[in-house]
C-alpha cells in the first residue's frame, strides 16, 4: 500500500509493484483499480489506460 | 469489488472489510459511490455508505441477516457494520439501483445510486435440500441426492437481467464462510461426533 504505482506492460496489463488488488473495471480509457491490505484503508485507484500513468 | 457505473458516472467500490484472522482488525463493510472527475480524477467525490441493523430485512422464510450474535469471543468490540462483507456489485437495467451481495450473511443489499442511500439488506433465507439434488459426500464420487437439511445462500458474484420489466437478479452462492476466523463452521462429520 506504500508505494503502488501503476505500469503499463508491453502486453498493455497493468501491474503494480506492491499491494493487495482485487479489482479492476474500464469505462473508456480510464481504468479504476481498487487495493487494499486488510485494514481501514482500501483505495480507489484511477489509471490512463493508453498511458498506463496514475492519475 | 469496483465497477465502473454503465454511462462512466459513478465508479461503484464494495468494500468487504474482512477480518484477519483472530479479529485483530475487522473493518466495517461498506459501499462507495465515487462521482468521478474525468477532468482530475484524484478529485473524485467519494461517498460511503455503512450498514446498520435498521438496513435488514429478514428473508420470506424468516432467517435474519447473521451477524455479530452468532460470532462467539473472538471479536470484543464487534457492531453490525463490522460483520458486514460487501462482495460484488450489478447494477439493474435502469441504472438507478445497484445490488451488493454479502456473503458471509447471506444478503443483498438494493442501494439507490442517486439518493446514494442503502434501500434494504435483505436475507437470502434457506435453501431446502429435501427439495433439490445435492451430493453431501467428499469422496471423489458423484451422488446426488435429496435430503432434509436446509442451507444457506452465500452470494458472491451476482447479476441483474430483465424481463417483462422485471428486474431478477441472478447469484453464485459460493458458501465461503468465515473459515478459521471464527467459530461458526464445523464439519457435518465433526458435528456429530459432537453430539454422539
Amino acid at each position: 500500500m506504500k508505494n503502488i504505482n501503476g505500469q503499463l506492460t508491453e502486453d498493455r496489463k497493468i501491474t503494480f509493484d506492491q499491494g493487495d488488488v482485487n479489482s479492476v473495471s474500464v469505462h473508456g480509457d480510464l481504468v479504476a483499480v481498487a487495493a487494499s491490505d486488510k485494514t481501514a484503508n482500501g483505495r480507489v485507484y484511477f489509471i490512463n489506460a493508453d498511458s498506463g500513468e496514475r492519475l | 469489488m469496483v465497477t465502473f457505473f454503465p454511462n462512466g458516472k459513478y465508479v461503484l467500490s464494495a468494500n468487504e472489510g474482512e477480518p484477519v484472522e483472530k479479529y485483530e482488525s475487522d473493518p466495517a463493510g461498506s459501499v462507495s459511490i465515487i462521482e468521478v472527475g474525468y477532468s482530475s480524477p484524484a478529485d473524485s467525490v467519494c461517498t460511503t455508505l455503512t450498514f446498520s441493523e435498521s438496513d435488514s430485512e429478514k428473508s420470506k422464510d424468516g432467517v435474519p441477516v447473521r451477524t455479530h450474535d452468532y460470532l462467539g469471543n473472538f471479536e470484543t468490540d464487534y457492531s453490525f457494520d463490522k460483520d458486514i462483507e460487501s462482495e460484488y456489485i450489478a447494477v439493474d437495467g435502469t441504472s438507478q439501483y445497484a445490488y451488493v451481495s454479502s456473503q458471509e450473511n447471506h444478503a443483498v443489499a438494493k442501494i439507490d445510486i442517486e439518493r446514494k442511500k442503502i434501500l434494504t439488506l435483505k436475507s437470502l433465507g434457506y435453501k431446502d435440500y429435501s427439495q433439490c439434488g445435492v451430493d453431501f459426500v467428499e469422496d471423489g464420487k458423484i451422488n446426488i441426492v435429496s435430503e432434509p437439511y436446509y442451507g444457506l445462500y452465500m452470494p458472491d458474484s451476482l447479476t441483474t437481467f430483465e424481463v417483462d420489466g422485471k428486474t431478477y437478479i441472478a447469484t453464485a452462492n459460493e458458501g465461503d464462510d468465515r473459515g478459521e476466523t471464527s467459530n461458526l463452521s464445523i464439519r457435518i462429520s465433526e458435528f456429530l461426533r459432537t453430539i454422539a
